[in-house]
């Protein structure tokens, strides 16, 4: 299970997930997904094209970060690239619908900045 | 009517704990290849697994020290396959097949984080059934595919 960022500018940030987000999976990850994307006026894109299994508690860990986000003026938008499985999941349970989803990244970082 | 042409299982026993759930997937994949379950179907039924698993790791009451069992059972009919995932917990009676699906939020500011496992399971099997037996709960998830042309 891995998680890194990577700052593009001074307000946006990329972080990208990679492995399983699954039960022990995404609680190894949860404290430093709290800390990486949580801060004032922040745009973050989640980068999920290495996720390779996304279950309710990886959702779960995405929407509590990005509604603690929207609640300091900040905003999450997801980047799934080719990741079939993972937009299947994201679509299914409507989370597209609340946080923006994005197959190509340039499309994520132009909404964004807008 | 389909005529069964045969039948094969794999069972593993797991702790009712959140870091056994690796082991009963990669128990999945390798019973699913073993019994000739395409990759597309293993994929469904392991999200599948690890929902069901999930509620009865953090619902259920079944303390972790106690055991949960699986069992995979791939039918091979005239006409397709079928694959089944069945979970048995002695938890408290749990029937997932009647519990309602939790509406989708229009907003994130409304949106509860929890909830979304049973939506994903409907959402990836063709039948899932409930039964109570012995003080257990019985509960099997069931994916189909056709014949490879």
């Amino acid at each position: 299970m891995g998680i890194t960022f990577e700052d593009i500018g001074s307000q946006l940030r990329r972080i990208e997930i990679s492995g399983r987000l699954d039960i022990p999976g995404t609680e190894e990850i949860a404290i430093r997904f709290a800390a990486m994307a949580v801060a004032d006026q922040r745009k973050v894109i989640v980068d999920l094209t290495q996720v390779s299994f996304l279950a309710s508690i990886g959702i779960r860990a995405i929407i509590t970060n990005a509604k603690a986000l929207q609640s300091r003026n900040g905003k999450m938008l997801l980047h799934v690239g080719d990741n079939a499985s993972v937009a299947k999941t994201l679509t299914t349970t409507g989370v597209d619908t609340l946080i923006p989803m994005f197959t190509d990244f340039s499309s994520a970082e132009r909404a964004a900045r807008d | 009517m389909a005529r069964w042409q045969a039948r094969t299982s794999s069972t593993l026993t797991i702790f009712a704990d959140g870091a056994e759930v690796r082991r009963a997937a990669d128990w999945l994949e390798r019973s699913g290849c073993d019994l000739e379950v395409p990759p597309a179907q293993i994929e469904r039924l392991d999200l599948c697994l690890h929902e069901a698993l999930a509620n009865v790791i953090s619902h259920s009451g079944v303390p972790p020290h106690e055991t949960v069992s699986l069992r995979l059972d791939v039918r091979h009919l005239q006409d397709g396959h079928e694959a089944s995932v069945t979970i048995m917990d002695s938890g408290s009676p749990f029937d997932v097949t009647k519990a309602k699906s939790k509406a989708a939020p229009v907003k994130l500011a409304d949106a509860d984080p929890g909830g979304l496992g049973l939506l994903m399971i409907r959402s990836n099997c063709d039948a899932m059934t409930h039964a109570r037996r012995n003080g257990h709960n019985e509960l099997s998830i069931t994916v189909r595919w056709l014949n490879a042309h």
